[in-house]
């Protein structure tokens, strides 16, 4: 007789969600395209940081495909190396928010009581925070002087990890509502029950037991609140706050692209239009992972 | 505010105690309390709860946790809900392996396919890759008592396992059940409000009501000369076979939660035999000569 695992039936069930397989295909190419941006520009012999004043927003050549962009710099290559940084914020600050949330929402839903009162009125207290000031703030704390060595306040890449910290200090409170209220249910079913009763300990009935019936909905969530990152990272950067130059990324691109809107309008849409499509397929790809992975649910 | 008391039970090795009683009236309490996994706010005031002599109720969580699977293991009304669904079944056995025995994962998946198949599961090999919901309502309380036999219990606590089934896979689990007694040796408190299946298992009765045992003694004693009203107004609403019925007997009204129960008799008002003692004060659990305990008083007044 064949068999099916829960996971190979939830795949099944993806593979008929028509959306979903299109977002699938759309997400892996641009991921795979993302990911060779080293091998393309190798290939052309492009730096996506040179820049050249003499050939400002020029348009699309052969050796320029998009064209460039107000400094001169090739605007596919810094495409490639834009969504490099965009996908990977979204992914990372989704997944780094979606960890502190499942175990902040397992504890409270586990053990219950007086940690659960704590832990879900801290979580209310996150969620009452305009978001948006506090991100900015927090984007603009001058790392140095809350003690770190200069190697690590002022290297390249910091504004890209500060971004992921800040994302995922504040976007843990969707997931651990979430993952608390499954908790409850399935503490009640019998065989967490079960569990204790064959002498199983508090942590490892939470891990072993608990949390893979739970993994489902944590990954529906982390795909849906991915793209909801991107966008958030977008912000800031367009605010100037999020990724700084010379790396590129595609809200940062946004924001080059506004000073030469009439000049060179194409700046402006081809970043925009990636965030939107990369944006549109997390959801899809969401919406069908939640179908798939939980027949049950309606939404 | 106390909802079980004054119950004093013993099983002995290799036999069968069944604990009687409608639905609320403490039987599962009990078990939870024997495995000291009470509900939040629930816990064992006074008494002992002792198994070889050691008192579980005096215990800390950790050593608890050894003896839970170990030594007491405990088999579920509803196959469905007690099994991982996202584990297969040869992994939910092999759990219980991994956590008391000195086994490592090869071992563990070799000795879960032989409890398989001692359990009277076709094709254990393949069964163990199985997920619960591929397995019928049978099958899966098959699963069950593999899990709770796994570690060769002393006590195997079974809360109303066949309640689920259907009435021939009733009958089959209650003979495994048997069988698997006879090899092991284990003590069993078998949970039901079900005469007729207990007629099958148990060596001893105890009937609960409210909270209290009422009636206790013999399998046979119980069955074929109850004393205590409720026992034989109990007995008058299972089926049999040997006698003809238009319509059930039952018994009128419900048991009185913790919350409405007084010092009198907590059965006083659903009791035909009632008498002003009744309402004064609670029968004791006390044995007339020749005869078998029983907490009545209008019984233990007729000597």
């Amino acid at each position: 007789m064949k068999h099916y695992s829960p996971t190979q039936l939830a795949l099944k069930r993806l593979r008929s969600h028509k959306l979903a397989m299109i977002s699938i295909g759309i997400l892996v190419s641009l991921a795979i395209l993302v990911i060779s941006a080293d091998l393309f520009t190798a290939l052309l012999g492009i730096d996506p940081n040179a820049v050249n004043l003499m050939n400002r927003t020029a348009p699309p050549s052969a050796e320029h495909w998009l064209g460039t962009d107000v400094l001169g710099r090739d605007v596919l290559a810094r495409l490639l190396y834009g969504g490099r940084v965009s996908l990977f914020v979204g992914l990372t600050a989704a997944l780094a928010a979606a960890s502190i949330g499942t175990f902040i929402g397992l504890c409270a839903g586990y053990f219950g009581g007086r940690l659960d009162a704590l832990l879900m009125r801290t979580t209310d207290s996150v969620l009452a925070l305009p978001a948006l000031p506090v991100l900015i703030v927090l984007a603009a704390l001058d790392l140095k002087k809350i003690g770190l060595p200069d190697e690590i306040a002022y290297s390249e890449n910091v504004s890209f990890f500060r971004i992921v910290f800040i994302v995922a200090l504040l976007g843990w409170t969707t997931v651990a509502r979430l993952v608390r209220g499954a908790t409850l249910t399935i503490k009640e079913r019998d065989f967490v029950f079960a569990a204790e009763g064959s002498g199983g300990s508090h942590f490892g009935i939470m891990f072993r037991h608990i949390l893979p019936n739970l993994v489902s909905s944590i990954i529906v969530a982390v795909t849906l609140s991915t793209g909801s990152v991107i966008l958030l990272e977008s912000t800031l950067s367009f605010l100037g706050l999020g990724i700084q130059p010379p790396m590129a990324s595609w809200g940062a691109m946004l924001t080059n692209a506004q000073e030469t809107i009439w000049e060179a309008p194409m700046l402006a849409v081809y970043p925009g239009l990636l965030i939107l499509i990369t944006v549109i397929s997390f959801n899809f790809l969401g919406d069908g992972l939640q179908d798939a992975l939980d027949p049950r649910a309606t939404s | 505010m106390p909802v079980v008391e004054a119950v004093n039970l013993a099983i002995a090795r290799g036999s069968t105690l069944a604990l009687v009683g409608e639905s609320g009236c403490g039987k599962s309490l009990i078990a939870s309390s024997i495995m000291q996994l009470l509900p939040p706010f629930g816990r064992v005031n006074r008494g002992v709860i002792s198994l070889d002599g050691q008192n579980l109720a005096s215990l800390d969580e950790r050593s608890l946790q050894k003896i839970r699977g170990n030594r007491i293991a405990m088999i579920f009304q509803e196959p469905m809900s007690a099994l991982n669904p996202v584990f297969t079944v040869g992994a939910q056995i092999a759990e219980s392996l991994l956590l008391h025995m000195e086994l490592d994962n090869k071992a563990a998946r070799q000795r879960s396919i032989e409890l398989l198949e001692s359990v009277g599961i076709p094709d254990p090999q393949v069964r163990a890759g199985n997920y619960p919901h591929e397995l019928s309502g049978g099958m899966r309380q098959r699963v069950l008592i593999a899990m709770a036999l796994a570690c060769e219990p002393d006590l195997i606590i079974a809360d109303e396992p066949t309640t689920a089934l259907d009435v021939t896979i009733q009958a089959q689990i209650l003979d495994l059940l048997h069988d698997l007694q006879e090899r092991h040796g284990a003590a069993i408190l078998f949970i039901s409000h079900d005469f007729g299946v207990v007629s099958q298992m148990a060596d001893d009765i105890a009937v609960m009501y409210a909270g209290r045992i009422i009636e206790q003694g013999s399998a046979a004693e119980i069955l074929e000369s109850p004393t205590h009203p409720y026992t034989r107004a109990l007995l008058a609403t299972t089926p049999r076979l040997d006698h003809k019925a238009d319509r059930l007997p039952a018994i009128v009204g419900r048991v009185p939660s913790p919350f409405e129960r007084d010092a009198g008799c907590h059965f006083r008002k659903r009791c035909d035999h009632a008498v002003a003692q009744c309402a004064a004060s609670y029968p004791e659990l006390i044995a007339r000569v020749g005869s078998h305990p029983c907490a009545c008083h209008v019984v233990n007044a007729n000597v």
